[in-house]
């Protein structure tokens, strides 16, 4: 029987990072994903999670330290948010590009300023180009299983990439919500202890970290695209073995009512579950409205994407994150620039909505939906400034 | 508070303040809003923030104010000083802030002696963020990511920041720790700090023991308890002397020891 309970959020998250068994939990705190980091030390402390839980002096020390304990091949996690992020950055890079496969969560929160502990993705966007394999999870039961997922994939001899689970702070973090948990030997059937391909032994020397002279840079750079680019079927691999053993099924972008649609939403993260709402009503009026949500973000799944969008007119892309001086949100560049060669392409409106907290309702999804199918939207916009 | 004791560089119409019932943060910009009133120097004054419980203070006063990031006031306020020479620095922070995340600015700028103040409020935890162990977590104390109490055996014993700065304070700079159950003491000691800003002389570094009875879940008395006792025995209070300026000077570095051999 398996056992379903109501639980907040990043506790939720924090149950499934103490059935991955992770051997290192390094964090510096910082809200909203203080609460994650607290029950893991809690585990740490009464026993139910043999780990070393180290309360570092910043980001930029956990994410180091994690880059120290993943390369001497223990399973490491780390968890932050916004400036966290921000500081982390440096290596951020140093991780993908050390092909270390260590997850981490990110709970996403503005990046200042002004300063804002609310919920957007502009920490996420900053690092758009770090390498990492990247997810949006929109609820609390794919919090949950993408933590098993995400080593899954990163562990993976033939990825061997890190991973960052990104799921919205508060408006996610913080609800409760059901989830069904998974019982210890199932996790395990599915992901057993690491075996590191690579790590650092004294007895079998290697050096990481290397020195990439001109002569070699570039084609350090390539393959470590192609190795990005070459995990897309091993990340599907990970999730099918984790539908058929727990029944939950998930796909790189997820599709809602898109067959016959004519106007798609396209969303990354929790906003998904309020416009699938939004689109129900407007389907409820005999509008043929859609919704596309973009689970994995890197690598971007174009194949999976164009074959989602086929026949829409129009795309609404909703982007939590401003490309200051750009053609648009980040998101919905991209997906432009995905279709710029397809023969029949749809129009893509950016809709920059739901910065710093603000809520994005099904009203307010309506509302685009109608000025666009009213011709009266521009190719971008940031939606909903008042004054 | 009646009107009258507020200082006057205070900023009424954003009184009462954001700060927690029982926040030590009150008093300490109580002291610091005293010693500017004393020293006259309202119009001096360019007054940083960090990030934390400290942020809260981005508003408080009639004063110059600007707020960064997580343990960043220190260069902040040491390059708008670098600019202005004549106006006073003062970085407001907690011991997260300056002991953990933004430690190499408060020992760089201790280095080079930069004329600008640090105040530093050490309440033992990371208050913002709902009280996780922090550098001056005190041993066995217990928070969110130290719930069986700090081991020192794995985290270390708490810093003491004044006595670890004082160790490499440069001639000239000014170091002390008050507490806000001294509340005429510690404006005492942050007037002695700007004051030595205000001649030039050297940074100017005091720590203010501090109460959070919203993460350390205790009432009124053991607040006080925790802060009078606890504290103040592993943090003394005090002004520290610079090696420097010690009787008999700076410490002296045997340059001959490779030659001795043992």
């Amino acid at each position: 029987m398996k056992k379903r309970v109501g639980m907040e959020v990043s506790f939720a998250a924090a149950e499934a990072v103490k059935l991955c068994n992770v051997d290192v939990v390094a964090a510096y705190p910082i809200t909203p994903q203080t609460h994650i980091v607290e029950r893991l030390s809690e585990y740490v402390a009464n026993g139910e999670l043999d780990a070393e839980f180290v309360p570092v002096e910043s980001e930029h020390s956990a994410l180091s330290l994690c880059v120290g304990s993943q390369a001497a091949g223990a399973r490491s996690f780390t968890c932050t948010s916004s400036q966290g992020l921000a500081l982390m950055n440096e290596i951020v890079y140093i991780t993908s590009s050390m092909r270390l496969p260590m997850v981490m969560m990110l709970v996403n929160r503005s990046l200042s300023g002004p300063l804002s502990i609310w919920n957007d993705h502009s920490d996420v966007m900053s690092i758009r180009d770090c390498g990492w394999i990247q997810l949006f999870v929109k609820n609390s039961q794919e919090v949950f299983d993408h933590a098993f997922i995400a080593y899954k994939i990163a562990e993976d001899h033939n990825v061997l990439l890190p991973v960052i689970i990104n799921f919205d702070g508060f408006i996610l973090s913080h609800m409760f919500e059901s989830v069904e948990l998974m019982e210890p030997d199932v996790v395990q059937q599915y992901l057993p202890p690491y075996e590191p391909k690579y790590a650092l032994h004294p007895d079998r020397a290697l050096t990481m970290g290397t020195y990439g002279m001109p002569a070699v840079f570039t084609e350090a750079k390539k393959a470590q695209d192609e190795a990005l680019l070459a995990s897309y079927p091993h990340i599907l691999e990970a999730w099918k073995a984790w539908g058929d053993l727990s029944g939950r099924h998930y796909h790189p972008v997820e599709e809602f009512l898109t067959k016959d649609a004519e106007t798609i939403f396209v969303t990354l993260g929790s906003f998904g579950e309020t416009a699938g709402e939004a689109v129900k009503a407007l389907r409820e009026k005999g509008h043929k409205a859609g919704l596309l949500h973009l689970r994995l973000w890197r690598p971007f799944p174009f194949d999976a994407f164009c074959q989602a969008i086929q026949g829409a007119r129009n795309l609404i892309v909703i982007d939590r994150a401003v490309s200051f001086g750009g053609p648009g949100g980040p998101v919905a560049s991209e997906i432009r620039s995905a279709l710029y060669n397809k023969e029949k392409r749809p129009g893509v409106y950016s809709m920059i909505a739901g910065l710093g907290g603000r809520d994005v309702t099904v009203r307010d999804y309506m509302q685009m939906f109608e000025s666009v199918t009213a011709g009266k939207a521009s190719a971008y916009e940031i939606f909903g400034v008042r004054g | 508070m009646s009107e009258i004791s507020m200082p006057l560089c205070w900023r009424r119409e954003t009184k009462p303040h954001q700060f927690c019932p029982g926040c030590g943060h009150g008093l300490i910009l109580k002291a610091l809003g005293m010693a500017v009133d004393r020293l006259q120097i309202a119009d001096k004054v360019l007054f940083g923030c960090d990030i934390g419980c400290s942020l809260l203070a981005w508003d408080f006063f009639n004063l110059d104010t600007v707020r960064t990031h997580h343990g960043r006031t220190v260069p902040l306020i040491v390059g708008a000083k670098r600019v202005r020479p004549e106006l006073v620095g003062i970085a407001y922070m907690g011991d997260g802030g300056a002991y953990a995340i933004g430690a190499q600015h408060l020992v760089n700028a201790t280095m080079r002696n930069d004329k600008v103040m640090v105040v530093i409020v050490n309440n033992t935890t990371y208050a913002m963020t709902g009280g996780q162990l922090a550098p001056t977590t005190l041993p066995g104390q217990k928070t969110e990511t130290s719930p069986a109490g700090r081991r020192t055996e794995r985290e270390g014993f708490p810093l003491r920041g004044p006595e670890m700065l004082a160790a490499i304070a440069p001639p000239g700079s000014y170091v002390a720790r008050g507490s806000v159950s001294r509340v005429r003491r510690l404006a005492r000691l942050l007037e002695k700090g700007l004051e030595n800003q205000l001649q030039g002389r050297g940074i100017s570094v005091v720590e203010a023991l501090s109460t959070c009875p919203t993460n350390w879940r205790t009432n009124a008395e053991d607040t006080w308890k925790f802060l009078e006792k606890e504290m103040t025995d592993y943090f003394p209070l005090g002004e520290f002397v610079s090696p420097h300026d010690r009787a008999g000077g700076a410490p002296k570095v045997n340059g001959n020891s490779r030659k001795g051999g043992g």
